[in-house]
């Protein structure tokens, strides 16, 4: 990640009609994208030339977001302004993807290289055994352990792990409807990462109770530079100094 | 109503996203402001459908009208099915959600004879009543089309009406139809009388079938007046001004052709006795360079696809193929759009073409010398010589490609273990040729793939009179086969042979099979074109409780005389030239291609117009 990266990030959601388009898929739906847009960004080279385009943390299949973030290479120079780039995208991209924010950057950090934290809405079909005000005080001493145990399969088979390092931060809301909503703050990227989903399952085992996922939605990405916390549109992100 | 899709369901089935629609260049209307509302189905996975160029073509033409709603259904996968069925969710459509079963025409399209049990599963979980003349007021009319449907008699129980050959323009007319007929108020019965008056169409409802005591068929009778004695296919005549959609449905999730399909030409030009294309698509027709390129470009603008593939039976007889590659080339590589040619034969002209398209990957070329003698090869009539081939290969080799694929039928009329010998000797010697180009150098190992495909004796060809070879015996060559492939550079792989068998009674089935294909299905066969869903047992169950002799489909030689299911139907070509081609089979006798000198095969007579055939 020595070369400096010369280019437009870009702040966008993945909403209902897309969920289940993965990861993979994104990508190529993004290039495609481009080319509707005549927009030209830099290819590498070789047999199969692949569009100079780096993308934050995947988002699971069937998970919703109003921060996702991709950083789009123009080499030497750009023939576009991040204004003109969100504006010519959003007129091609399928309902459900929209460009939210696009800057100019020059860093040697590219997203996904520096992804730190993600922040996660996890929506929990209500459960009528249990009351708002209980589901609350239960995480509360969920959160509250000294260590928070949880079994993590990988490709080595099962292992506990205490995932206490990688919280955050966990707080209960509400939606409105009487589902419960959890709110996280969990590491992300490539040092620590820790899924909604694992969090959950701790959860689901400490409480003893069923506990249904009736959907997770992103709502934030944070980077990590020189060992700071910062918001990926942040100047501080997206220049070197 | 559309129906709730819970995205409990959707998170653990395989590959949600073939089942939300949504993708861009849908076409998405306000259900009221239609007055026919049109289910285009495909009975095979999304990614296969969504792959087929037809539907695309006439997907886009149908929603051109203002008076329609045409959208997408596919078969839902078996996952996917089990989760509707114990949800009660119904099949629906991918653009409203809708259930098929409120739709007004549900259309099929028959590509594939191992696809019809996703037909009657289809049509069950749309809760449409499974056979014609079950279904009643309220209910949809079922059409089909496509390549199946020339002999459409294995299941003319379970639709109601057929349109035969391109149908670009006869689609309107039944479209038209269907709203004169509502106007009227007529019942199901008037409007399949009144449909049966549009050419191409086919109401096999309408006919009566009478049987000879040895099950051979003694007439096909129309039971009224004004119902056609025989149908004859459409064809559009002028592609350059046939319609052509500028946009194509780009999926959120891989399809099997994931790319701009741009179709070139219609029919092919080569007579290649056991293809049943090159017989039911003639004429050859083209499109010009321009109307090509400016498609190319249009379908680039609203897609953003990165490759266009050029589409026809044999590109390699594209009359303008270097004039259009180089502008394609040319308009499409500042785009980083690379152009793909499929079906293309091989040839240093080909070879200098591919590298100029960017076709620089040198991973695998095909090769289908179809038989392994030249005595077989003239009887299939494959204009192909072993010089040809060599000299081919020869120059694959060259151009730095190391492995090539050899395409085979085993099982074809007139073969002996002499030709099975052949198509070991024609792989050996290929590598050979590899040993040869490339001595002295370090080069990396051969590989040879040979694969092998039983023969299926198909309508409207030469040999539909012909018998197929037996399960045992085709097992038996493949095993013969396979011990004299063990080289270390070969690769052998061929076609399961009851699933062959299983095609060939459909072929060439009557509408006989329609009781065993509804109990096949019944058993729980669906996907049977999927060798992992393949069901043997449960088909020989389902034959045997039916009556059906399978055999008396597959393996039996037919008299030319002998009144066939599908004569009901003219494909433009005449029963005397398949004849004629049949017996120039036995003697190994050679046919031109059109482009050579004209055989009358009869297809002229289309449209009345002998300049219908550029040639």
């Amino acid at each position: 990640m020595s070369v400096l990266i010369n280019g437009i990030r870009i702040k966008f959601t993945k909403e209902e009609p897309v969920k289940f388009m993965s990861h993979l898929d994104t990508l190529k739906m993004f290039e495609r994208a481009l080319r509707r847009a005549s927009i030209h960004i830099t290819h590498s080279q070789g047999f199969n030339p692949h569009a100079h385009m780096v993308f934050g943390l995947p988002l699971q299949v069937g998970v919703t977001s109003e921060a996702e973030y991709a950083d789009f290479e123009f080499g030497e120079r750009a023939q576009i302004t991040p204004e003109e780039f969100l504006k010519n995208m959003n007129r091609v991209l399928p309902s459900g993807v929209r460009i939210i924010g696009a800057a100019a950057m020059s860093t040697r950090s590219n997203i996904m290289s520096c992804v730190a934290m993600a922040s996660v809405n996890v929506t929990i079909r209500p459960d009528a055994s249990c009351s708002a005000e209980d589901f609350h005080s239960r995480v509360l001493d969920f959160t509250l352990q000294k260590e928070i145990s949880v079994e993590r399969t990988t490709k080595n088979g099962t292992k506990t792990v205490n995932i206490k390092p990688m919280i955050n931060s966990i707080e209960c809301g509400d939606t409105g409807n009487g589902e419960f909503l959890l709110k996280m703050k969990l590491d992300a990227g490539s040092v620590s990462n820790l899924k909604p989903d694992a969090v959950i399952d701790g959860v689901r085992s400490f409480t003893g109770r069923l506990i249904e996922i009736e959907r997770i939605h992103r709502t934030a990405l944070l980077v990590r530079k020189a060992d700071r916390i910062l918001d990926p549109m942040s100047d501080e992100a997206l220049f070197d100094n | 109503m559309p129906v709730k899709l819970d995205d409990k369901i959707l998170i653990k089935v395989e590959k949600p996203a073939r089942y939300t629609g949504g993708e861009l260049n849908s076409v998405i209307k306000k259900p009221e402001d239609v007055t026919i509302r049109f289910a285009f189905c495909f009975p095979d996975s999304y990614e296969v459908g969504m792959s087929h160029l037809g539907m695309k073509i006439l997907y886009h033409m149908m929603n051109e009208r203002a008076d329609t709603w045409c959208e997408r259904v596919f078969a839902p996968w078996i996952d996917m099915e089990a989760a509707m069925r114990e949800n009660g969710i119904p099949l629906y459509a991918l653009e409203s959600r809708d259930p098929v079963g409120g739709f007004d025409l549900v259309g099929f399209t028959l590509q594939y004879e191992m696809s019809y049990t996703n037909v009657v599963n289809m049509l069950d979980l749309a809760g449409v009543p499974i056979l014609s003349a079950a279904r009643g007021h309220g209910d949809p009319f079922v059409l089909g089309g496509g390549p199946c449907a020339y002999n459409p008699e294995p299941v003319a129980d379970i639709f109601d009406f057929f349109v035969l050959g391109e149908g670009e323009e006869a689609t309107g007319e039944v479209l038209d139809t269907y709203t004169v007929w509502r106007k009227s108020g007529g019942d199901r019965a008037d409007f399949l009388r009144a449909v049966s008056t549009i050419p191409g169409v086919y109401v096999p409802s309408l006919y009566d079938i009478e049987y000879n005591d040895d099950r051979t068929i003694k007439a096909i009778k129309p039971k009224y007046d004004g119902v056609p004695a025989k149908i004859t296919k459409r064809i559009v005549r002028d592609l350059d001004r046939a319609y052509f959609p500028d946009k194509m449905i780009v999926p959120f999730t891989a399809i099997v052709h994931d790319r701009i399909m741009l179709e070139v030409f219609r029919g092919c030009p080569h007579g290649c006795r056991f293809c049943q294309a090159g017989f039911v698509y003639r004429p050859m027709r083209e499109k010009s360079p321009e109307r090509l390129l400016e498609s190319a470009e249009k379908l680039v603008d609203s897609t953003g696809y990165d490759e266009i593939s050029l589409v026809s039976l044999s590109i390699s007889d594209y009359s303008e193929l270097g004039d259009l590659t180089e502008r394609l080339t040319e308009k499409m590589s500042p785009r980083m759009v690379g152009i793909s040619l499929p079906s293309l034969r091989v040839d240093s002209f080909s070879l200098e073409l591919m590298e100029k398209a960017g076709q620089v990957r040198k991973s695998g070329l095909t090769f289908a010398p179809e038989a392994g003698t030249q005595r077989l090869r003239d009887v299939v009539n494959k204009g192909v010589t072993e010089d040809n081939l060599y000299e081919s290969v020869k120059t694959a080799f060259s151009g730095g490609w190391n492995s090539v694929k050899l395409y085979f039928m085993i099982g074809l009329p007139t073969e002996t273990y002499e030709d099975l010998d052949g198509i070991a000797e024609l792989a050996a010697r290929v590598i050979g040729i590899y040993r040869r180009v490339n001595e002295g150098r370090r080069a990396k190992p051969p590989t040879v793939t040979v694969s092998v495909a039983g023969f299926v004796p198909k309508p409207f060809t030469p040999f539909q009179w012909e018998p197929m070879d037996s399960i045992e015996s085709l097992k038996e060559k493949q095993r013969y086969l396979k011990q004299k492939l063990t080289g270390k550079n070969f690769k052998y792989n061929y076609h399961d042979a009851e699933l062959s068998a299983l095609e060939a009674v459909f072929a060439r089935g009557d509408r006989r099979l329609c009781a065993a294909l509804v109990q096949a299905w019944q058993k729980g066969c669906k996907f049977d074109g999927w060798t992992e869903h393949f069901k043997k047992d449960k088909w020989d169950e389902a034959f045997a409780e039916t009556g059906i002799d399978p055999e008396f489909y597959a393996n039996r030689k037919r008299e030319y005389g002998e009144i066939l299911p599908w004569s009901v139907i003219d494909i433009g070509v005449t029963v005397k030239f398949l004849e004629m081609e049949s017996r120039k089979a036995q003697e190994a006798l050679l046919t031109p291609d059109c482009r050579r000198d004209c055989s009358g095969c009869g297809v002229t007579a289309l449209k009345g117009d002998a300049k219908i055939c550029r040639f």
